[in-house]
């Protein structure tokens, strides 16, 4: 049996992914199934699979390009599952949303605001009233209240730019992103 | 401190977390939860020089010592450790396969309670390891948001507003907390009604997987659930999910357990007294066999059939028998057959009559 993935070599590795009570097997050439991230070395890349299978088909016409921070290409990190550095989440964006997505069903954080000694208050009060947004949109949506949803969004999003941008920051450095 | 007396020590007892005596022990072993974090200025792992991991350890142990978040604690260097050593760590839970075989410089700092590990390096910079008996979910994440929060204040880690922590792995961002909940199921595997628990597990968007053994092989029938999902949800959220699920395992086990004794009384005991006579007399045992023996035992134990076995001789023997411990316990690396001789006399000098 050929590779699923490539079409050219053997299939020596059969790669079963398990979600949502489904099981999915894949038959695929050892690089191949390597290029899905290493199976057996962390059992959540198992969960990445799917995406990657995905990604594999569609990202081989995107032009090539690395992160000026780390140098790490898409392609080095679908080789092995691990981005190269915070920068990577930017740079890589576009292709990281749709998986970010499906792995986790969102791709926008609402949990825990670092606990950062001399960071300005009111930075870490916007951060927290971003927090507090997002649980509230997330409820709002599932009322399927979309209006009061459209003008929760609009508030992220000015408080996103600006945390951002850091013009609430004090001293102790930009934010990350 | 020698660390080579701290690794005797820890050799021939379990830890607080494994002796499994807090509530709903009869299935409910332990729960953890580990937060992945990763410091800013540093590329994560895969683009780390070693240079710059040698940084990243030192950095951190310094932090750490500063933030007194681990009492009491014990420093490892695991490029340093022998083999023989990291593996019995490995057992302990103390550290990950995935740090104890690493390249790169790499430490792990714990409590000498096991109730904290902080592993330096492993996938990400940093990994916070919080472990507790049963199943007190939110004591657990009080305890590991305070470790995070005292360590956050002497050091900043990557976070982005939109997507959290950011880790190396995507799987981890967000909330870059993996919440698992240690349960021994022998009955469920037994009525091979584990598969059900399975999907239904699966379809909560959480994972299972065995707790000893590779893979998909859970040797002694224990097996951790675990969040699948650290983005887009709070550490609440994910700490309901797991809440939310974990009691109805727990019941489909006691239901099992019920039913075995209520239907097959006979063949129930005769398993429970011949696995315990295999354990009491074998003068040679293989670690699966004295796992699969030990798990009929605890089993019995909890059903009423042993009403006088000390369930924490067992508990602590799940570990024990573990091939790191038993090397450890002689000092040396030993071959199988000589690990097998030297684990059977261990298990009968425990489980005396
Ligand atoms: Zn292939
Ligand atoms: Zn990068």
């Amino acid at each position: 049996m050929l590779c699923e993935s490539c079409k050219k070599n053997n299939a020596t590795v059969t790669l079963t992914e398990v979600k949502d009570a489904k099981a999915t097997v894949f038959q695929l050439c050892e690089a191949c199934a390597r290029s899905q991230g290493c199976p057996g070395q962390q059992n959540l890349l198992g969960d990445l699979l799917s995406g990657f299978v995905a990604k594999a088909r569609s990202a081989e016409s995107t032009v090539e390009k690395a992160c000026e921070v780390c140098g790490m290409t898409y392609r080095g990190f679908r080789a092995k599952g691990r981005l190269g550095c915070p920068h990577c989440y930017e740079l890589f964006e576009e292709e990281l949303t749709p998986l970010l997505e499906k792995i986790h069903g969102s791709a926008r954080h609402i949990g825990k605001v670092p606990c950062r000694e001399g960071e300005e208050s009111s930075s870490l009060h916007q951060q927290r009233e971003l927090t507090r947004l997002r649980r509230q949109l997330r409820e709002v949506i599932e009322q399927e209240d979309y209006e009061r949803a459209a003008e929760i969004r609009d508030r992220i999003q000015v408080l996103e730019v600006e945390l951002s941008s850091g013009t609430s920051s004090s001293g102790s450095g930009p934010e990350s992103e | 401190m020698k660390i080579s007396k701290v690794i005797r020590d820890l050799s021939n007892r379990a830890g607080d977390w494994l002796r499994g005596t807090g509530g709903e022990s009869d299935v409910v072993i332990s729960s953890r939860i580990r937060l992945a974090r990763n410091l800013e200025g540093f590329p994560f792992l895969p683009r780390l020089e070693e240079e710059a991991a040698q940084e990243v350890v030192t950095r951190l142990t310094t932090c750490i010592e500063r933030s007194l978040a681990v009492p009491d604690s014990i420093v490892c260097d695991l490029r340093e450790m022998p083999s023989l050593d990291r593996l019995l760590l490995v057992e302990r839970h103390l550290i990950s396969r995935e740090l104890a075989n690493g390249d790169d410089p790499r430490s792990v700092i714990f409590s000498r309670d096991e109730a904290l590990s902080l592993m330096i390096n492993e996938e990400d910079h940093l990994r916070i390891q919080v472990l507790k008996q049963g199943l007190e979910l939110e004591v657990l994440l009080e305890k590991a948001r305070d470790i995070d929060d005292r360590i956050e204040k002497v050091v900043r880690f990557s976070y982005s507003p939109k997507l959290g922590y950011l880790t190396s792995c995507p799987t981890n961002t967000g909330t870059g907390m993996r919440l698992s909940v240690m349960l021994h199921l022998p009955a469920l595997v037994f009525s091979k009604e584990i598969e059900r628990v399975f999907q239904a597990v699966n379809s909560m968007n959480l994972t299972v997987r065995g707790l000893y053994g590779e893979g998909t092989q859970a040797s002694g029938d224990f097996y951790q659930v675990s969040n699948q999902v650290t983005l887009g949800k709070s550490e609440e959220d994910i700490l309901e999910d797991v809440r939310r699920a974990v009691p109805r395992i727990v019941k489909a086990e006691r239901d099992v357990r019920e039913a075995l004794v209520s239907e097959s009384r006979t063949m129930i005991e005769d398993k429970v007294w011949r696995a315990l006579g295999m354990l009491r007399s074998a003068r040679t045992i293989p670690s699966e066999e004295a796992m699969e023996f030990l798990s009929i035992v605890r089993l019995g134990a909890h059903v009423g059939i042993l009403p006088d076995l000390d369930v924490v001789t067992v508990n602590e023997l799940f570990l024990l028998v573990q091939p790191g411990h038993v090397q450890n316990l002689q000092g040396r690396t030993l071959k199988a057959a000589e690990r097998d001789q030297v684990r059977a006399e261990l298990i009968r000098s425990r489980l005396v009559v």
